[in-house]
């Protein structure tokens, strides 16, 4: 996209004039304290191994890394077009299946494996967003959780004798050995992951997913293609998740069918609500805080199913927008109010 | 040979009825207030509980604790829809993740309450019946005749009560019915409460021949959704009919093919065919 | 008669639904930088035919040629390409996005393509000062009081740099204030060349607007000509007023 020089882009000049919407904003940073913020928030991580070295809580830290992908990505399918996934754990599972598989009973080169496990999520991805280009609403949804129904049954009972069911799929190799070299090869990819989310969602690409979920065919009425922008949204949101969920599977060394539960594919929901739908930075926000609480803290291990879920009952009910809206709704409060004001004066 | 397949279908259809049951209790909801309720599977789960609760921890008899069931899932049916539905019914998106959501909670409660592992209710009644050369449980056919009058009694009064026609035109049309004077809201309140019940009045029949755990509302909801579907959403001529293609289909695949392929194949065909005619098979609006 | 009289053509146009013809063997031209008017009774069809020429919905049978090439198997987006654009009789806007963001959407897409050379930007800051919402840009499409959504629709098709526009009610529910004020902004929009078509009820405005005028009704055209000749026919009477009014005006 050629720029005139000395002009500012677009969601530049759209942030200086000061607008930001909560809940179906671009999700920018923009404001220097939130930019603060987040360098900060780098700097601390890439330190936290030196200041405290325990094992614990970098294993906890890498979780957090691997489901701030995982957030991300589902953010940037629902929460950027509108397609409600309620089964995102499939791509995630099936590519931690997939490189435990191939690497333990096919004896891949875990590089490899790695490489078909992505592969195979972005396959599924596909395969689920082509039969929803059709749908709509409910109907969208329930297929996404039909998909991973199917997934879990299958991984669950009819094909148990592949996935190792409870006991799962073990002994799967891993890239780098000890918790700070893994500590620093995920913080690595969540960075690189994330920043590619945010700028594709910050980019005209991400209006344009915005539009299509405030209204399919007013965006068609607007010239935009929008079934090949619901298809990238599903191959974007598939394949990082089926990144992190490889990272996962090389990292734990060992896959059960917690990978494809129903419940992981609520905790998607619950981070991503809990930060904001739709803004990329707040699902990464909610997965990281929300991961290092029920991580860190065992004894809440029992209860993060229904905790999570009441989370996302309470958010949905309260504070749609998650934390990251709570400044708009002010400032919405605020444009209502000037326009009836005008519209009272006339 | 023919007995056996004999067998499996009228087991089949029995189970159907059961499913067709479930599945109505999905399609009052969606006609009469344009919701896909995914908490469905939750008031099934709840209405197997509670029936556990009260024949077999509280030894009251299975058809009292049947009766008392249906009746609680009402209300919290009720309470459900007015705490949580209708604040923010107008936000599709926000309305599924909720009812996605608060089935989790349902389900953990009820972990909470009586544990993870499998519970089982006794039988009701006991022994078989023959016919034809085939033989079935006096206790499928008791709670398919249960189910079958519960539909029939569902017609009847959809026809013609004064509850029943104002839910059928609020179905229709929303605002029409408001203008004409039906409490609208009422209504919805009202119907959503009888969709629970009808969930866990299927849950109450089929839980003393299957086996009752915390997550058992998921299966159910999906079938259910599937057979709406299939059957063309808010016909219940339909959805009757595919219940029972559905139970046959499951047990035949149970059968020939593997027991725990039968769980997959009603959701591989679920997926074929809302792909293909997400309008359904029978396609039309009652 | 304009130079290039079959700019649009719609050719034997049907569209059945379960036994209603919404759109009944419709046969019509449209030439370049003409101002057409369609009217019609509730449930005539228009809107219906409006969704055929853009795609939105598919025919049962006939054909829509546009600028001699054969449409009728395009999907929407692939129209507005070609330049055809429309708004909808019940806005859509998108709520949650800026009126700056609604129209760069279009503007991002026309620049896309070339018709458009500067900064997508400052093409849409131009349409929304067309129309008159420049000051409304930083506001959320979803506070935008009623005539503005109107303006707004209009402005996020004008953004696609349309050859063709197709106007769905646009002055449905606006004062009369507001009536006036948009009228001379489509005058405006019509005199820059672009060719419109104009579907209203709001019967001033269109016969104002309009240098020709087709009437349908129960899917069928019942008059095609000047707003004059089209007042004066039988049959467009008898359609609004219904036989009893017929005896009545000609009585």
């Amino acid at each position: 996209m050629g720029k005139p020089t000395g002009q500012a882009s677009l969601t530049e000049e759209v942030e200086r004039d000061g607008r930001m919407l909560g809940l179906g904003r671009l999700g920018k940073l923009g404001t220097t304290s939130r930019k603060f913020a987040v360098v900060v928030f780098l700097l601390l991580a890439t330190i936290i191994p030196f200041i405290a070295p325990s094992v614990y809580l970098l294993h906890v830290l890498i979780l957090a890394h691997i489901f701030v992908i995982y957030a991300a990505s589902w953010d940037i399918l629902t929460g950027y077009t509108g397609q409600l996934n309620l089964g995102h754990a499939m791509f995630f599972g099936l590519s931690a299946y997939v490189v435990a598989i191939t690497n333990t009973m096919l004896k891949t080169p875990l590089f490899l494996s790695v490489l078909m496990g992505i592969t195979s999520a972005l396959v599924l991805s596909l395969t689920v967003g082509l039969p929803c280009l059709r749908l709509r609403g409910p109907y969208l949804a329930i297929t996404t959780f039909s998909f991973s129904w199917v997934l879990f049954l299958l991984a669950s009972s009819a094909m148990i004798w592949l996935s190792g069911g409870e006991e799962g799929v073990r002994g799967v190799k891993t890239f780098v050995i000890g918790s700070i070299p893994n500590y620093y090869l995920s913080l690595i990819l969540m960075i690189i992951s994330v920043y590619i989310l945010y700028r594709i969602a910050s980019s005209e690409t991400g209006l344009i997913l915005k539009a299509i979920k405030e209204d399919e065919d007013a965006a068609m009425a607007c010239g935009i293609d929008t079934t090949r922008y619901k298809l990238l949204a599903f191959v974007l949101s598939g394949t990082f998740a089926g990144i992190a969920g490889a990272f996962y599977a090389q990292y734990m060394r060992i896959v059960t069918v917690d990978v494809v539960a129903l419940e992981l594919s609520a905790s998607a929901i619950a981070f991503s609500l809990v930060g904001g739908i739709g803004t990329i930075i707040g699902p990464a926000m909610g997965a990281y805080i929300l991961t290092i609480l029920f991580e860190g803290f065992a004894w809440l291990a029992d209860y993060r199913v229904f905790i999570y879920n009441l989370i996302i009952v309470s958010f949905v009910l309260f504070l749609p927008g998650g934390l990251m809206s709570l400044r708009d709704l002010l400032k919405r409060k605020e444009e209502v109010e000037k326009v009836k004001e005008e519209v009272g004066r006339t | 040979m023919i007995e056996t397949l004999l067998n499996l279908t009228v087991s089949g259809i029995l189970i159907g009825g059961l499913y067709a049951l479930a599945a109505l209790g999905l399609t009052i909801v969606l006609g009469v207030m344009r919701v896909i309720n995914v908490s469905h599977g939750a008031f099934y789960t709840l209405g197997a509980y509670f029936t556990f609760l009260f024949s077999v921890m509280l030894g009251m008899n299975y058809i009292a604790a049947f009766i008392l069931s249906a009746l609680i899932v009402f209300a919290v049916g009720v309470v459900y829809e007015r705490a949580i539905i209708k604040p923010i019914r107008k936000e599709e998106l926000n309305v599924l993740i909720l009812t996605f959501a608060a089935a989790f909670v349902i389900e953990e409660i009820v972990k909470f309450t009586f544990g993870p592992r499998y519970r089982n209710i006794p039988p009701y009644l006991s022994g078989t019946v023959t016919f034809f050369g085939g033989s079935v449980d006096v206790q499928r056919v008791f709670s398919f005749v249960i189910a079958i009058a519960i539909v029939a009694l569902l017609i009847l009064a959809l026809r013609f009560t004064k509850v029943g026609k104002a839910m059928r035109m609020v179905a229709e049309d929303e605002e029409v019915a408001g203008i004409l004077g039906i409490n609208v809201d009422r209504i919805q309140m009202v119907s959503f409460g009888f969709g629970a019940m009808l969930a866990a009045a299927a849950a109450a029949l089929l839980s003393p021949i299957y086996l009752l755990y915390p997550a058992m509302g998921w299966d159910p909801l999906l079938k259910a959704f599937a057979i709406v579907i299939f059957g063309g959403m808010g016909s219940i001529t339909g959805t009757v009919l595919t219940g029972i293609i559905f139970g046959v289909a499951e047990v035949l695949t149970g059968y020939y093919i593997s027991p725990t392929w039968k769980t997959v194949v009603p959701f591989i065909l679920l997926i074929l065919i809302i792909s293909i005619k997400p309008t359904g098979l029978f396609g039309e609006e009652e | 008669m304009n130079r290039d009289s079959r700019f649009l053509e719609v050719i034997n146009l049907s569209k059945h639904f379960k036994g209603l013809r919404a759109v009944d063997d419709v046969t019509f031209s449209v030439g370049k930088g003409e101002f057409l008017g369609i009217i019609g009774p509730n449930g005539a069809g228009k809107t219906t035919l409006f969704n055929l020429i853009t795609g939105f919905l598919k025919p049962t049978s006939g054909k829509i040629h546009f600028m001699d090439k054969d449409i009728t198997g395009l999907k929407p987006h692939e129209r507005v390409k070609l330049g055809i654009a429309r708004t909808f009789q019940v806005t859509k806007p998108f709520k949650k996005l800026t009126v700056m963001e609604n129209v760069i959407i279009s503007a991002l897409i026309a620049r896309k393509q070339g018709k458009v050379s500067e900064h997508e930007k400052d093409f849409a800051a131009e349409v929304l000062d067309k129309v008159g919402l420049l000051h409304r840009k930083n506001m959320a499409a979803e506070n935008l009081p009623h005539g503005e959504v109107k303006k707004l629709e209009i402005a996020r098709a004008l953004a696609t740099k349309p050859d063709l526009l197709l106007l769905d009610e646009p002055f449905s529910g606006l004062t009369g204030e507001e009536v006036a004020s948009l009228q001379e902004v489509i005058k405006e929009i019509h005199d820059d060349g672009i060719t419109v078509i104009l579907i209203e009820h709001v019967l001033k405005a269109c016969m104002a607007l309009s240098e020709r005028i087709i009437v349908l009704n129960y899917g069928k055209i019942i008059a095609d000509g000047t707003p004059e000749q089209v007042c004066m026919d039988r049959q467009v009477i008898e359609a609004y007023l219904g036989r009893r009014g017929l005896e009545f005006a000609s009585g």
